[in-house]
């Protein structure tokens, strides 16, 4: 039996991959493009992991290679243990391709209906699981209207619905949000909270920061189809460099030491520091109980994974991208 | 399979060709009907594998006529097919799905001749029954010449659809199904370019050709002997195209196997 690192992770992989690069050979002299360099992740059991990365980053690349859509140059991808050349490797996976095209001439049902045939379901199998997703999506009242009569916001519902067909235990989103308003936004944010309630893996590539940050567990940056990071979110999050400590400051100047940090910010209630080293918050806190300051809270700086996700980009840039 | 083929269908009749067909058909039994009292010199009695007689018989040269109009359409309204299945943002759909690329590509292509076979012999079918039974001649041999332009639909299916996965296009496919259309009719009097031309290396260039071009032409001619009761002397025609077929197909299965998409 696996090991939980959180409650309903495991520590199985469902996806993993090794040195995967692709290359696409373009045009008549075959020039190259490096979609994916060395790229390396991996995927547990029960979790919500997030890619991201700017636009030609190889998200896409990434998952249609996982897929078996696209094939890789070099390197190993796995998914569910298979390889994608093995098409079981598929056999309990949904997927939501970005800038989908589903065929126009079904209606949401008969989309539904199709999938689950090329599933291999059987028809009391898909009758008994198309309606209910269809609601779960709040797409039934559009359940028997062709597919091009859709808006965006309703094709990415109705795709996220065929997605879910077969109750798979992983479901890989490329840009599941794409087009959709606010309401639709929240909406397709619960169904994919309840998924993860209920123990299913998520494969979520967007573009969309904020989005990610409020329901991934983990998340990797890619940047010119390298993997330059892999975290928890609270690890892409929180500062452990920099503290914010509440207290009763008042009008007193506060000295910090060269060798403890500096002060980024401070008032007559709020200090912000940034440490040479974690283990120094000790220091400040001592200096401010020498002073008889109140300490009413001491926690690490939060940042938003937006300005998490620049930082790496910024930092990528600096070490050359090697 | 039978989701594939569904679809195929359902595309039919979404893309309204299946009306197409529906129209020709009602047209074509309206003519039967309204020539229903016109006098033909049917069954010209000659013996042997003597076509020229056999195109004189109004029945059998008004069916295959008729099933060459459908074959036609048929071919043209299947190329677009492939390329769409295969588009961006339409490949990815299926290719996720737990199908082997090859068992994809072999679904649809036997949907789509389910399809399209299913509408041709039924269209061909009705009429010849009519025309068959106003003038009192009908005959189960009329089967041979609705099988030989099933094995031709076949071909022409095959041609078309290595010619999709090939090209992903839908001009390229249409494009390629008349070249082929037209490098079979020329080869089809490959005897006579050959007298024609006289040269030696030449000659062999035009056999080895004619080896390898399907003969969809020639293939729809046997039958029509065979539906005609006549003997067929010449196989080759029909084994050579269906090795063709076979291996127009086994291409396409290792060009999609290969393809990014």
């Amino acid at each position: 039996m696996s090991s939980c690192t959180r409650q309903g992770v495991a520590d199985v992989n469902l996806i993993k991959i090794q040195d995967l690069t692709k290359i696409y050979l373009s045009g008549l002299r075959k020039a190259s493009i490096v979609a994916l360099d060395r790229a390396a992740l991996e995927v547990r059991q029960g979790e919500i992991f997030g890619l991201l990365g700017p636009n030609g980053a190889g998200k896409t690349t990434l998952v249609k290679v996982l897929l078996g859509v696209v094939r890789a140059t070099t390197g190993q991808a796995l998914l569910n243990g298979l390889p994608p050349t093995n098409p079981e490797s598929r056999r309990k996976v949904g997927f939501l391709p970005e800038n989908h095209r589903f065929p126009a001439h079904l209606t949401g049902l008969g989309l539904l209906e199709f999938s689950g045939r090329l599933y291999g379901f059987s028809p009391e199998e898909i009758e008994s699981q198309a309606l209910p997703l269809l609601q779960t999506v709040g797409m039934d009242r559009w359940a028997n209207v062709k597919i091009r009569r859709y808006s965006k916001g309703m094709l990415q519902r109705i795709g996220l619905a065929q997605a879910m067909m077969g109750n798979p235990d992983l479901l890989i989103l490329d840009e599941p949000t794409d087009g959709v308003d606010p309401v639709g936004k929240a909406e397709i944010r619960q169904v994919l909270l309840k998924l993860r309630g209920e123990g299913k893996t998520i494969l979520l590539n967007s573009h969309l920061l904020s989005e990610v940050e409020s329901i991934a567990d983990r998340v990797a940056i890619l940047v010119k189809g390298r993997v330059v990071r892999v975290d928890t979110m609270e690890a892409l999050t929180v500062r452990r460099s920099q503290y914010e400590i509440e207290a009763a400051i008042g009008d007193d100047v506060l000295d910090i030491p060269a060798e403890v940090g500096r002060k980024v910010f401070v008032s007559t209630d709020r200090l912000v520091v940034e440490l040479r080293d974690e283990n120094k918050i000790n220091d400040v806190i001592d200096e401010l109980r020498r002073r008889k300051i109140a300490i009413h809270s001491v926690k690490p700086l939060k940042i938003t994974l937006e300005q998490s996700f620049f930082e790496t980009l910024a930092e990528d840039r600096t070490s050359g991208g090697a | 399979m039978r989701g594939i083929t569904r679809d195929t269908f359902v595309e039919t009749v979404d893309r309204k060709i299946i009306y197409v067909f529906l129209g020709l058909t009602v047209f074509g039994l309206l003519i039967v009907f309204l020539t229903r009292n016109a006098e033909f010199n049917i069954r010209v009695q000659t013996n042997g594998s003597d076509l020229s007689a056999l195109m004189f018989d109004p029945i059998l040269s008004a069916s295959k006529a008729f099933l060459s109009i459908l074959l036609f359409l048929a071919v043209m309204a299947s190329t677009a097919h492939f390329p769409t299945m295969l588009e961006r943002g339409r490949a990815e759909f299926y290719l996720a799905k737990p199908l082997s690329r090859q068992s994809l590509l072999l679904n649809k292509f036997l949907g789509l001749l389910t399809v399209y076979g299913g509408i041709v012999l039924l269209s061909g079918f009705l009429c010849y029954s009519l025309l068959a039974a106003v003038h009192g001649v009908f005959t189960l041999q009329i089967l041979y010449l609705f099988l030989a332009y099933l094995l031709s639909l076949t071909i022409w299916l095959s041609v078309t659809t290595v010619a999709a996965v090939f090209s992903g296009s839908t001009a390229m496919t249409v494009m390629t199904a008349f070249l082929v259309w037209a490098f079979q009719a020329i080869l089809a009097v490959h005897t006579a370019i050959k007298a024609f031309f006289n040269s030696a290396v030449f000659g062999y260039v035009i056999d080895t050709l004619y080896y390898i071009v399907p003969k969809n032409s020639a293939v729809e001619t046997t039958g029509l002997m065979m539906a005609g009761g006549r003997s067929v002397d010449d196989w080759i025609p029909i084994w050579s195209s269906m090795l063709f077929a076979a291996a127009a197909l086994y291409a396409a299965v290792l060009i999609i196997k290969r393809k990014d998409y």
